[in-house]
């Protein structure tokens, strides 16, 4: 998509240059086409690709960990340990490695995905500009509805005994499900944990 | 239809302007970083709508200014 996208760039720079240097061609009507192409479709499509690439990317593990302070976090999927939940998730291949952050932390709702970019950008300021706060926390309290995003219906979520005085409760997010699932990552104690490694 | 009708400068201006803001989108594609996305949607399209703009407002008075000249 990458070399897909910057080949488009290429071709209309060099629609825009001979534009640019002969604009007497914008006075036929195949020159006006050509202008067209030059000045409204192929940046249009560069652009609109360019958005789509971005924002896919952002989605990406790697992409979240590219700033040091997200270093422990990135840790915190590979320690050997299946009480915590972002490890269990990683390891167990619950989630998409590739998408591992965006997938528990992003809001399953219609503008879920909008209010993730926008609090990206508030990241990227706070990172960049503002500063943050050495230990971090979530902005609102977590709900169950990103859990019962992938949870929800799934036999071994809804017939499991710790549950099944819960379900309604749980449904209804009056009991969080971090109340026992209360180790997410874990980031304090990284120190005095064993990391598991894949095997080759 | 002359060339002197054609303002020639702002289209070479328009023209440079959308090259330099697909050089930067493009190059912000290939740039590893949270930055690069600022950088797409800042300098890549902000070069590229103002390139755009321009193109688009020459070739609108230049239509203006045939038709008053009927």
């Amino acid at each position: 998509m990458t070399t897909l996208l910057i080949g488009l760039a290429l071709a209309a720079v060099g629609l825009l240059v001979a534009v640019g240097k002969r604009p007497e061609l914008l006075e036929r009507v195949r020159g006006r086409l050509l202008g067209m192409v030059a000045f409204a479709m192929l940046p249009g499509l560069v652009l609109a690709g360019g958005l789509g690439s971005h924002l896919e990317r952002s989605k990406t593990t790697s992409f979240c960990l590219s700033c040091h302070v997200m270093e422990p976090y990135g840790k915190s999927l590979l320690v050997d340990d299946s009480e915590r939940l972002a490890a269990a998730h990683f390891q167990n291949r619950r989630i998409d490695r590739e998408h591992a952050c965006y997938t528990c932390h992003t809001t399953y709702t219609m503008y879920g995905p909008v209010k993730a970019k926008v609090a990206g950008l508030r990241h990227i300021w706070r990172y960049y500009v503002a500063g943050y706060p050495e230990k971090l926390e979530l902005r609102e309290p977590y709900q169950n509805r990103e859990c019962l995003h992938c949870h929800g219906g799934a036999r071994s979520y809804e017939e499991s005994d710790a549950h099944a005085d819960d379900l309604a409760d749980l449904a209804a997010n009056k009991t969080s499900c971090l109340e026992c699932h209360s180790e997410a990552h874990g980031v304090d104690s990284l120190a005095t944990s064993p990391a598991w490694k894949e095997r080759p | 239809m002359t060339a002197a009708l054609l303002p020639a400068a702002r289209v070479e201006l328009a023209a440079r302007l959308l090259v330099a803001g697909l050089l930067a989108s493009a190059a912000t594609l290939v740039w590893k970083s949270p930055l690069s996305f600022l950088a797409f949607v800042f300098i890549g399209g902000g070069l590229s709508a103002a390139g755009f703009a321009l193109f688009l407002w020459t070739i609108i008075v230049q239509g203006l200014s045939q038709r008053q000249g009927d």
